[in-house]
């Protein structure tokens, strides 16, 4: 441990050269205006900037992509909580919360909670990608399909609280999200799955056109319909407000050790990444939080937990790329091809053969997130302003964001059509008080289920036994078991209280 | 308001033209002349997968090799239009038949999928093959720790205790599943197929020792083998391929022949492109490969060279394929 | 919708747990098979789609529709098939500006600065940016 700070000394050292500082401060830029821009993420930033880095010092150039990635997570906050259109995957989950506080007349708070807790979870993260990065992508690597299985259950099993006040309007939108999840390859036997004839949904249903749809489309159509009534408008935007008071951090900073903690869990295992720590750190969040059942109506706690997860799993996914040369997630993916158009070779001796590189990186971590929270913090004041646009004018310009973000997915007019078509159909389950959330938890961990669930059954040929093969396995078991028992027991007891 | 809008558009135009300069030369439009045919206008490149992955890499090296020797008068794009197990791209394809300025990675994982995921187009349909440039040879792999360090003793076991052995791979009806059928078939090896995402996920999971054998490509454990993390046992070439894979056996070698699998890339065209095009592209791709660009990346992939030009190629793409895909209805006959 | 939906979700639901035993298979080679997810998934469509049934006979819910709502939507689709003649930049800059001009009743100039500098801002960071293939329609 003692040998690591002295190498991430020396790294930073070797950090402040004027390139890789600029390069750090150019990515971070870039990453939060893509994050902000619904639609575009991480992985559309990283494949556009990466052929313009083969000339360039492969340290600078992963110092600029890597600056990117964190950075989205930052900017994905921002939208999503002015105009609640989450601007990448990953904060949609921090739309649920923060657009209720900008409907409070609080925008500054939210936006404050968002970027305190993504700078404190990405702290966390890289501490620990720093001490124990490879310790903990090896524990990474023990879970396999089964421990993950089981992890995703628990998970869903928590769902039962995101169906809101009226249970029917839950489970609807729980079965539409499986339903949208079913569509495409299935995981047993590659067949096509309900894709009636069209090769754009062979690979199912794009998760971003989807989501730019059920938020930034159904937003716009509301946007239109609350003409008369313009409330944002009559929002008064003090700066005031956007800072918290000393009770409010005292409530965030455990959220945010927490979920920093699990964020960065997540983000180590493999094939999740941010948006899955996001989602996974708001369930649980919800269920131990003492307000937890205010989750959803606007309060800073649940902002402050998936943002704080999203940015530590966008630092933990670096540990299993540079320690053993694998992705946790779709982006560190593709800076993998990145390391081999730059001549390095990913994989276990990454460490050991090119600490030059390697210790650099992580110190441009720290610097990075320095930078991401100053420009954010310094943006406040500018971005808040679009609340006070009246809607008249931001509908048509969001409409048109909406339009070209669904497009640049996966270059088909196919995905406009589908988010037009989702998002009209989403301004229908709003209007009847369906809500959201059930729907896209269902379409996001329901196939990584399935996924998990039939490859454990093929290590074994069909005996689920495997799902009991190790403590890690019986730790899930036990927890789903408490999960699923504890509101039963809590009614009880309070049962119990009040007779006596 | 409207000071913040143009402030802001002033600004935001004021940044990026900086960056647009770089990269946005525009078309250089050079009007074709008489004599041999030459490409008018930029040529869009369809990756048929996501970036990062194996089409991916290959499509760009193959842009950056053109742009630095100046091979071709205009841009190569790479564009990724990925989904559906490379469907989509190949249904792209199928949308701009007789189009001279769209090409694709071919590979033939992608073909065999069209010959046996129940596509609605065999690939011939859809695309051309112009030229093979390279073989992108699989190997199986096994991890260092665990107990099988050569293809005997891992053959031995699957044969011994048939239903126990885990074999990593990436998704069904694919060259991979093909190669796993080979073995069952001829070496009666009965392994467990576990199907994953991607090679890479099946990498991670042999890695953790989920799965005893993966079947990778030399790229995607190149770094672990290094490491001496992951021993190569075979070869599914019909020889054994260089560097840290030269200690891997082919599957002729130990008694099984028929077990071979040679999974090639190289650029397809449009059904109906004009003759010249053709021509022009299947030139092309025996110049890239004589560029120092292109050689590293082939050797730095561990992809083995070779050319097959217009026609061979298409007619050794449709071979292997129904040969494949005769298997594949063997295989779901029982 | 309260009253549609029951007839959506239970045709919807049938057809996925059709498609789900029959063509897909519940468990195939000892491992839960491609038509598990979708016969869980038919059963909640139906289940939702009965409960709402008789909710509606219950209960009378009426959910106003909004006019604007509509004309916008279907103007949406107008201009995204314009997308295939004049290409998308300059539909969706057309469109901004004719929606403000003639449906927000905004003043001309102030319509066009914004149509105008949105487009502009579109192409800039999608098309010079990220090198992205936008439609270009007919004129392309």
């Amino acid at each position: 441990m003692f040998e690591n700070m002295g190498l991430l000394f020396w790294g930073f050292l070797s950090v402040f050269t004027f390139d890789n500082i600029i390069a750090c401060l150019f990515g971070s830029v870039a990453g939060i205006f893509i994050g902000a821009m619904p639609g575009i993420g991480a992985l559309t930033g990283v494949a556009v900037l990466l052929p313009l880095t083969f000339s360039m010092n492969p340290t600078t150039a992963i110092i600029m992509l890597a600056a990117l990635y964190y950075a989205t997570m930052y900017g994905g906050s921002i939208s999503a909580v002015l105009l609640n259109i989450p601007g990448d995957t990953p904060a949609i989950c921090t739309a649920l919360d923060g657009y209720k506080l900008t409907q409070k007349g609080v925008p500054g708070k939210a936006l404050t909670t968002c970027f305190m807790s993504s700078f404190l979870g990405g702290t966390i993260g890289i501490v620990i990608l720093t001490l124990s990065g490879s310790a903990l992508a090896r524990v990474g690597l023990k879970f396999g399909s089964p421990e993950l299985a089981l992890l995703i259950f628990l998970a869903m099993t928590s769902i039962g609280w995101l169906l809101g006040d009226d249970v029917v309007s839950g489970l609807l939108a729980t079965a539409l999200g499986l339903m949208f999840a079913t569509v495409g390859t299935d995981q047993a036997a590659g067949y096509l799955r309900f894709y009636f004839g069209l090769p754009n949904l062979m690979a199912g249903i794009s998760f971003v056109p989807l989501v730019i749809g059920m938020f930034g489309f159904s937003q716009v159509i509301e946007l239109i319909t609350q003409r008369g009534s313009d409330e944002r408008a009559k929002i008064k935007i003090k700066l005031r407000d956007m800072f918290l008071t000393w009770t409010e951090i005292k409530r965030l900073l455990p959220v945010q050790l927490r979920n920093g903690l699990m964020g960065t869990f997540v983000g180590v295992m493999p094939g999740a990444g941010g948006t899955s720590a996001s989602f996974i750190s708001y369930i649980f969040e919800r269920r131990i939080n003492k307000i937890g059942d205010k989750f959803g109506t606007g309060v800073i706690e649940g902002c402050a937990a998936p943002e704080s997860a999203n940015n530590a799993a966008a630092a933990g996914a670096f540990a299993p790329l540079l320690t053993f040369g694998i992705p946790g997630s779709s982006t560190t993916a593709l800076l993998l091809g990145g390391l081999m158009m730059w001549g390095l070779q990913p994989g276990p001796l990454l460490f050991t053969e090119k600490p030059d590189f390697v210790w650099p990186l992580i110190a441009s971590f720290y610097l990075g997130n320095i930078i991401c929270l100053i420009v954010c913090f310094a943006s406040i004041p500018l971005v808040m302003r679009a609340v006070s646009v009246s809607n008249a004018i931001l509908a048509p310009v969001i409409f048109a964001i909406c339009v070209v973000a669904a497009y640049t997915t996966n270059n088909s007019m196919f995905d406009v059509f589908f988010m037009m078509g989702v998002g009209g159909f989403s301004y229908f389950l709003r209007l009847s008080k369906v809500p959201a959330a059930p729907l896209l938890l269902a379409f996001v961990l329901s196939p990584m289920l399935e996924k998990y669930v039939r490859q454990s059954f093929d290590m074994t040929r069909g005996d689920p036994s495997i799902f009991i093969r190790n403590g890690i396995c019986w730790t899930f078991i036990v927890l789903i078991f408490i999960f699923c028992i504890s509101p039963l027991i809590v009614k009880r007891i309070k049962a119990a209280k009040k007779t006596s | 308001m409207k000071r913040i809008v143009s402030v802001s558009l002033c600004l935001l135009i004021g940044v990026f033209t900086v960056f647009a300069g770089g990269g946005s030369e525009g078309t250089s439009a050079v009007a074709a002349q008489s004599g041999p045919w030459q490409p008018a206008k930029d040529i869009e490149y369809v990756i048929p997968a996501s970036p990062g992955g194996g089409s991916d890499l290959w499509a760009r090296a193959c842009a950056n090799a053109i742009t630095a020797n100046k091979l071709s008068p205009v841009t190569w794009v790479p564009m990724n239009r990925a989904g559906g197990a490379s469907a989509v791209g190949y249904n792209y394809m199928l949308s701009q038949k007789g189009n001279d300025y769209v090409l694709l990675a071919g590979h033939s994982g992608a073909m065999v999928s069209s010959y046996v995921a129940g596509w609605q187009h065999k690939f011939e349909e859809m695309v051309e093959m112009l030229c093979i440039l390279a073989f992108d040879d699989v190997t199986l792999c096994t991890l260092a720790t665990g107990p099988y360090k050569d293809i005997r003793s891992l053959l031995k076991a699957a044969q011994d205790k048939p239903g126990t052995l885990r074999f990593g791979s990436d998704q069904r009806l694919n060259s991979s599943q093909y190669a796993y059928e080979m073995l069952k078939k001829y070496a009666k090896a009965d392994l467990n197929y576990v199907q994953y995402d991607s090679s890479g996920d099946a990498a991670t999971a042999l890695l953790g020792g989920h799965v005893d054998v993966a079947i990778l490509n030399p790229a995607e454990c190149i770094g672990q083998v290094n490491a001496g993390s992951f021993i190569p046992v075979a070869t599914f070439a019909t020889e054994r391929l260089g560097g840290k894979f030269a200690d891997a056996p082919t599957f002729a070698e130990i008694g099984y022949p028929q077990i071979v699998l040679r999974e090639f890339r190289g650029i397809s065209g449009t059904v109906g492109m004009s003759d010249g095009a053709r021509q022009y592209y299947a030139e092309l791709g025996k110049k890239l490969l004589e560029t120092n660009e292109f050689k590293q990346y082939l050797s730095t992939n561990n992809l083995t060279p070779t050319y097959m030009g217009l026609g061979e190629a298409q007619k050794y793409a449709t071979a292997e394929m129904e040969k494949i895909a005769a298997l594949f209805k063997e295989v779901t006959q029982k | 919708m309260n009253k549609v939906a029951p007839f959506i979700c239970i045709p919807l639901g049938l057809y996925w747990i059709v498609m789900g035993i029959g063509k897909y298979g519940l468990w195939i080679s000892n491992g839960p098979g491609g038509g598990l997810f979708p016969v869980v998934c038919g059963m909640l469509l139906i289940g939702c789609g009965v409960t709402l049934f008789i909710r509606t006979v219950k209960a009378k819910v009426h959910i106003p529709l909004d006019k604007r709502a509509i004309v916008f939507v279907a103007s949406a689709i107008v201009i995204a098939l314009s997308m295939y003649v004049i290409g998308m930049i300059p539909a969706l800059g057309i469109f901004i500006l004719c929606w403000l001009k003639f449906f927000e009743k905004q003043p001309v100039v102030k319509s066009a600065v914004l149509g105008i500098g949105t487009a502009a801002f579109l192409f800039i960071v999608f098309r010079l940016l990220l090198k992205v293939p936008l439609p270009l329609g007919l004129l392309g």
